[in-house]
């Protein structure tokens, strides 16, 4: 636990699932405790409970599409009465903006979806940029030793990777893949 | 034969020297060489992955293509990172350079604009396909000449960068821009923004620079014609950015003769309002489990002492369930 709190890289998003996980194990904790610590357990299992709903549409590979969005409608509900209440002590307005306007796309992306073409499936992992950092990944490891680039070695590079990319789906037997 | 009087018709060469190059060939004089689309590809992994050389090694000694024949045949990709400020026919080119290779037979599909930022080397570089001096912000370089035609203008123009107090800054990151489908399959993101950045980009630009973006897209034969439309603008959780999505894509209240409103307007409490054409920005979850992280696990004041009294719980508990 204290290893989860205090870690070194704060930009550690497994550790920060972890500790989500772990906070949403406690929620079924039942303890004899003293009123203050009581209070703060109640708090501690609300956030615990809350992440949860945020985090397991994206980790949990065996939801359903209409079990992933209650989850997120439930987040952003009970997120919204917190904020409403408690404002930015309880939230970071920043982090209160990001996460609604995530879900509501995530909403509307479902949406569009259906509208388009019903008979293709909707992934939660297309939403977000990652996929694009990804890609720079893939810049970083063909540097090799020279990991950082200019401009012009960048747009090669990444011109690189598209061509590549366009050759080993048309032959996937080429592609060594990832080791 | 099909393959020589191809070429040398397409050169524009007249009917007797055509003729002429036929006999050599049959003399063995002349070397006509015609590749399978398999030889084109191996021949473009080739370059990519080992570079000219290779190229050139097996060009000689095995026959595959050489390096003239995989450019004329355009299966190298050739992104022109943009020369101080984005300019529709760059973002344009990129377009048609990245979308119009596909074999058509992909269906079409929405797609996502992805927005981050990759460190660069903060130095100059020779851009040749314009002649330009590139690697500067994008921000300040505006009002200057880029080009390279004689010496003093770069000159003066290092004096803007080094000087005592410097008005045009090296790149220190690049802005990528990205397209990238909604499916599952042969899913890749392709990059058709590059522009150096020296982070002091103000919300309307960026606005501006995502309009262009959304607008060469819908006005490409090769974007929303060929591949679909934009369904949204993804990004990191940049403050910039933030102001910027909230000028473009909170602006309207869905129209009700939508197809997505009727039932988008039935679920109570959704925020109706999107950009031009519906588009929608969005965040990325990673960023934002990174940000929950750090402020509520790290900067909360949950004392230690409770820390070990739940340790102790949470690991007694949880040997007793498993």
């Amino acid at each position: 636990m204290a290893l989860l709190l205090n870690p070194e890289d704060p930009q550690d998003v497994p550790r920060a699932i972890e500790l989500i996980q772990a906070l949403a194990d406690l929620r079924n904790l039942d303890i004899d405790l003293d009123p203050v610590e009581s209070k703060t357990l109640i708090a501690i299992k609300l956030m615990g409970h809350l992440f949860n709903c945020l985090i397991q549409p994206y980790i949990d590979p065996t939801l359903s599409l209409t079990q992933q969005i209650k989850y997120l409608s439930k987040f952003q509900h009970v997120a919204m009465v917190l904020y409403r209440k408690n404002s930015t002590t309880f939230f970071p307005g920043q982090l209160y903006g990001d996460t609604s306007v995530m879900i509501k796309s995530t909403v509307f992306y479902v949406r569009k979806q259906q509208l388009w073409d019903p008979t293709c499936g909707v992934f939660l992992t297309l939403t977000g940029d990652d996929q694009l950092e990804t890609q720079f990944g893939r810049v970083h490891m063909q540097g090799a030793h020279d990991a950082n680039c200019d401009m012009k070695s960048l747009a090669d590079r990444i011109c690189a990777a598209m061509d590549l990319n366009r050759v080993f789906t048309r032959h996937p037997s080429w592609d060594q893949g990832h080791r | 034969m099909d393959q020589l009087v191809h070429t040398y018709h397409s050169k524009g060469v007249s009917r007797k020297v055509i003729a002429q190059k036929i006999v050599e060939a049959g003399a063995g004089l002349l070397r006509v060489c015609s590749y399978s689309d398999k030889e084109m590809d191996m021949a473009t992994a080739i370059f990519r992955t080992g570079g000219r050389r290779l190229v050139y090694a097996t060009h000689k000694g095995l026959n595959l293509p050489s390096i003239n024949t995989i450019r004329s045949r355009t299966d190298i990709t050739h992104l022109q990172p943009s020369v101080g400020t984005i300019t529709h026919a760059e973002i344009h080119h990129n377009i048609s350079e990245v979308f119009g290779k596909d074999h058509p037979a992909i269906p079409r599909c929405g797609h996502s604009i992805m927005t981050d930022e990759i460190n660069l080397d903060e130095r100059a570089v020779y851009l040749k396909f314009c002649q330009s001096v590139g690697g500067l912000c994008r921000e300040h370089s505006k009002d200057h000449n880029l080009q390279i035609n004689d010496y003093e203008a770069m000159e003066q123009l290092a004096e803007t960068v080094h000087g005592p107090k410097p008005t045009v800054h090296y790149a220190k990151e690049a802005t990528v821009i990205g397209i990238a489908p909604f499916r599952q399959d042969d899913y890749d993101v392709r990059p058709i923004v590059i522009s150096g950045t020296c982070k002091t980009e103000t919300a309307l630009g960026s606005a501006n620079m995502h309009q262009m973006v959304l607008d060469a897209w819908r006005t490409n034969p090769n974007g929303e014609a060929r591949h679909g439309p934009i369904w949204s603008v993804a990004s990191d959780g940049d403050g910039t950015r933030h102001r910027a999505f909230y000028l473009l894509f909170m602006k309207k209240p869905l129209d009700e003769s939508d197809p997505l409103y009727d039932i988008l307007s039935k679920l109570i409490g959704l925020n109706l309002a999107v950009g031009e054409f519906n588009v929608n920005g969005e965040f990325d979850i990673k960023h934002i489990i990174k940000h929950s992280y750090h402020y509520f696990f790290l900067s909360i004041k949950v004392n230690l002492y409770f820390h070990r009294y739940l340790h102790s719980h949470l690991y007694n508990w949880r040997n007793y369930y498993q």
